[in-house]
This record gives structure tokens, sequence and C-alpha cells, in this order.
């Protein structure tokens, strides 16, 4: 996959009490390494995910850089991100704007 | 029939099951990619799998001639070994044409896909071919799963291991790959992540590591250990990778390169990935609907 290098930037909270509600998303960045059929392997191992969906996400992040691949509380974000930097993905989270 | 798969059939006789669409999307790959070197416009250099370099000009040709190669062969009922591995070659040079084609284009834009799906396509036969004349990895049922290692892949394999399982605890640029920032650009939350986890990364990679050393002399192994076997070769091939500065999946090797023994084993353990990963797919549960 060729190579973009994460930017995004995480916003500081401003408002606290709505930070708090807004769920934190996982993001998988596109990396020059990883084999494409690993990258679908690895996101249907972990999410359950269909062939086809794996392989659409997997595209998304080749092509566009990115793919969102779960979201939900800051808990269940670093326990996905735990699992997904266990299999050598470059895996972030934060926040959903 | 939904898989490209390459049979022996008798005496050095292969024979390939092509799958229902599967002559059409080689024909409209292959038009793909003639069409993008036939505007003649950016000057481009490209490397193919034989380290023969090609002027802009020149790729008209060597794609006609590759594509050539490739049609007879489908077109055969039957081919040698000599001929499948021919028909091998011509697939990886047209993936590396493929891919060199998009890189001319927009990221995204439509013809950008076109290409990055010619390029799979091509890789694909690749894999795939390469795979049936060398199968180093094979489901048997009932969680089994056979192992073949050539000498070579085990000595290779059990230096790599031992290189990176000295490493893990390390502050090497080569092993970055394998603790990437949590919380991207936050530095203090990905510090505060990492402060955290890594130990726990840590003996998790090593663990996996013991696994695939041990594998090195096992027949066979069952599912479980073939997943963390996996991981292992993985986190190999990202340091491999990492310290080869590699930018792109398809990357060209140079003759006389000094790094030529590192290039073949970061080639030769995406072939061996490949293989896992195909063997493990199997096995995943397919949900009706996501």
């Amino acid at each position: 996959m060729s190579s973009t290098s994460p930017i995004e930037t995480i916003s500081p909270d401003v408002d606290e009490a709505n930070a708090l509600d807004r769920p934190w998303v996982v993001i998988v960045w596109n990396d020059p390494i990883n084999l494409m059929e690993y990258v679908a392997f690895v996101f249907r191992k972990l999410f359950g995910f269909s062939k086809d969906k794996a392989n659409r996400l997997m595209m998304e992040v080749h092509l566009n850089g990115r793919s969102t691949v779960s979201s939900g509380s800051r808990e269940e974000a670093e326990r996905d991100v735990f699992r997904l930097h266990e299999h050598g993905l470059w895996a972030t989270m934060q926040q959903d704007d | 029939m939904s898989e490209l798969i390459f049979r022996l059939v008798g005496a050095d006789r292969w024979e390939a099951d092509y799958p229902d669409g599967w002559v059409l999307g080689l024909a409209t790959s292959l038009t793909t990619v003639a069409d993008r070197f036939r505007e003649d416009d950016e000057p481009v250099t490209v490397t193919d799998s034989s380290d023969v370099t090609y002027r802009h000009h020149e790729l008209v040709a060597v794609v006609a001639e590759s594509a050539d190669t490739l049609m007879n062969g489908v077109r055969a009922q039957q081919m040698t070994e000599e001929e499948l591995a021919e028909c091998g070659a011509s697939a990886a040079n047209l993936s590396i044409l493929a891919a060199a084609a998009a890189d001319l284009e927009e990221a995204g834009s439509a013809r950008h896909v076109e290409l990055v799906a010619a390029r799979n396509f091509f890789s694909d036969f690749t894999a795939r071919m390469l795979r049936s004349l060398d199968p180093r990895v094979r489901a048997l049922g009932h969680d089994t799963y056979d192992l073949s290692w050539r000498q070579g892949d085990r000595d290779m394999l059990k230096i790599l291991a031992d290189d990176v399982d000295g490493l893990l605890e390390s502050d090497d640029a080569s092993i970055v790959r394998l603790f990437p920032p949590a919380y991207g650009m936050d530095h203090e939350r990905s510090a505060g992540y990492d402060a955290l986890v890594r130990h726990e990364l840590i003996e998790r990679r090593r663990a996996s590591l013991s696994v695939l050393r041990e594998s090195l002399d096992a027949e066979t192994v069952n599912g479980e250990q073939l997943a963390v076997l996996m991981r292992a070769m993985n986190d190999l091939r990202l340091v491999l990778g990492t310290e080869l500065d590699v930018s792109e999946e398809d990357s060209k090797i140079r003759v006389n390169d000094p790094e030529a023994a590192k290039w073949n084993a970061y080639l030769r353990m995406g072939m061996l990935l490949g293989q896992i990963i195909e063997a493990l797919e199997g096995d995943l549960p397919e949900p009706d609907e996501d």
C-alpha cells in the first residue's frame, strides 16, 4: 500500500460535557508494507466482518489513506487499537467530530 | 467457481480453473494498462521483475508482449511448469506496469481506481501461480496445517526472529511500526497509552516469535498456532520493510543492490505470509450480512 502518514490532529476538548458524549473512532492508516490481503484478513478476524466488507474497508485504506473500522467508548477503542497494533496495523483513535 | 486454481494433472502438465468472468477481467485489465501507456505524456521509467529498465515509448510494446504470453497461456488447455512460470513472470511485469501507470494518475480518480484494480488482478494471478508451484503451507482439515519450509526459509526465519527479539526493548528506528502512537498526533495521550501497554505488546510479540521458532521444526501446527505464526512473520516483515525503507508495494529490486539478500527475504516472507493467510481464510466464519 502506498505511503500516507497519519496527519490528523485531535481538537481540544472545549466542551467537556459534550466531549464525553462523542464516541471514539478507530482509524486504520495506509502503510507501504502490510499486504492488502493481510489487512483484509485482520479486519475479518478481529471484527468478524464479511469478506466483502473487509475488502471494501481495506480498499478504502489503500485508496483514501485511511478508514474508520470501529467506534465506541474510549475503553472499547483502546482495546481495538491494542489488537490492531498487536497485528502490526497502523491504527489510531480519536473522538468523532 | 469463484477462485483461480492451478492443478497438476499429469507429469509436468498444469491445468487452470478460471472462475466466471475471469477472462473478461483479464482482457479489461490488459486494455486499461495498454491504453494508459499509449498516451504519450510524462516520461516514465519502469524496472521489471527481471531488472530490465524500459523508457516510456518502449512500454506499449512490453505490455503487448506480456499480454500475448499471458493470453496464449490462458488459451492453452494445459501448460508445462516452465510455460506456467512464464505466464507468472508476464503477470508480475504487468502488475508492476499497472502500478507505475496508476502512479501517473491522481489518487482516487476513476482512472487511478481502474489501474489499481488491474494491478491487483495481475498480482493476484502471480501470487496464486507461485503458491501452486511452491506450496509451503496447506490446510489439511481437522484444524491441522501442513508446513514444509525450505531449509533456506528456516534459516532466514530463525535469524530474523532472533534479531527482532533482540530489538523489541530497544528504541531502534526499525521497530517503529510495531508500536504506533495510539492517539496519533496527541503526543501526550499517545505516550500515556504507550507507558501502559508497551510491556504487554512486547511480551505478546516475544511469545509469537517463540511459536514461530518452535514451528520451524514441526511438520504440522493447529489453526491457533498458525495464526500466531502469521503475526510473528508479519512483524519480521514490518521490521525488514522499515529497514529497507519500503515506500510502495511494488518495490523494484536493482542489480548489484547490496541489500539484495534482504530484499529477497522480504519478498519471500510476503509469499509465505500469503500462503498462511490463504490457508487460514477458509476457517473464518462468513456472516450473512454486515
